[in-house]
């Protein structure tokens, strides 16, 4: 894992890593270790849709800038679940998703989608201790990390201060 | 000859001290008074926030009874990163040092994340991981970069 970097792990999923056991000094994920990581894996997945959906939906009624911003925040997104998809099918788990897809309610707007990004990025944080493959702790930390810098551009857009406090 | 893995002590005792150099870095920019009102305060909070993580870290530790020895010496004046906080000729200088150790920080948490065993410091670290990039995009807004 040293020496990749974020956008080089997100693009591939963690694929090889996990399962040539690089990048932690935890155990060799056993099958109910994988078998557990791929249940939160999927949950994962399916938040990542919502919200790619979510932000698609929202771009359709939205012009200039905060449509740009929303497009932006849509593709990463979907980067995020086809990474964690990857990451599934490495575990052997069927990367189709499963687990409710949250969307906001039609007619919401940036303000509600703050609220959105903190919601995703809190499941994030539950996940992490869960997690036993180390690299896809480090997957996921990434992803955690992208959904807080899109918390904080929508903030932005909206004209909010950004916030910033020593833990989230 | 393979080295061993790094202990989950030595794994959090890295962070603590990643977290040493931020508050330094933060306060040493603070002190040399090239900074403007509000990215004063930003800084000097980074530093307070730095400062709060590492006590923390310190005692997911000590609850685990893995106490460390106390904070060793932090002697910077001669690394680069002086040198880089000492040669930002503005603001906006400085403040691109600071999102850079932000952005090293993301890194070596994530990275150490993928080493942690024991759930509540990987919450801990995790959580400390979030504060830090909530700092990179305040940096990065202060700046007029993009923030995604």
């Amino acid at each position: 894992m040293v020496g990749l970097t974020r956008r080089a792990l997100l693009a591939r999923g963690a694929a090889g890593l996990m399962l040539a056991g690089c990048g932690g000094s935890g155990p060799t994920p056993g099958l109910s270790d994988a078998a557990s990581d791929a249940g939160l894996l999927m949950d994962a997945v399916a938040g990542e849709v919502g919200s790619a959906r979510t932000y698609r939906d929202l771009a359709s009624g939205l012009s200039g800038d905060g449509r740009r911003l929303v497009l932006r925040l849509a593709a990463d997104e979907e980067r995020h679940a086809e990474a964690l998809r990857s990451a599934a099918r490495e575990l052997g788990a069927d990367p189709g998703g499963r687990g409710d897809v949250l969307v906001l309610e039609p007619g919401s707007g940036l303000s509600e989608a703050i609220s959105f990004e903190a919601s995703a990025a809190a499941a994030h944080l539950q996940r992490l201790p869960r997690v036993r493959t180390p690299q896809l702790r480090t997957l996921m930390a990434y992803i955690l990390a992208e959904e807080v810098a899109h918390a904080a551009a929508l903030r932005a857009e909206l004209g909010r201060e950004p916030v910033a406090g020593a833990f989230l | 000859m393979r080295r061993r893995p790094p202990t989950q002590v030595e794994v959090v005792d890295g962070l603590i001290r990643i977290e040493r150099v931020r508050a330094w870095a933060n306060a040493t920019a603070v002190a040399g008074g090239r900074l403007g009102g509000e990215a004063q305060v930003l800084a000097a909070g980074f530093a307070e926030h730095s400062r709060t993580r590492a006590g923390a870290l310190r005692t997911g530790l000590e609850a685990l009874g893995s106490g460390l020895d106390g904070p060793a010496p932090l002697v910077l004046a001669g690394e680069p990163l002086a040198a880089d906080l000492a040669g930002a000729r503005d603001e906006a200088a400085l403040l691109r040092v600071l999102a850079r150790l932000e952005r090293v920080a993301i890194d070596t948490y994530a990275r150490s994340l993928a080493r942690l065993e024991v759930p509540e410091l990987i919450s801990t670290a995790a959580s400390a991981m979030g504060g830090h990039a909530q700092q990179l995009a305040a940096l990065r807004l202060a700046l007029g970069d993009e923030v995604v």
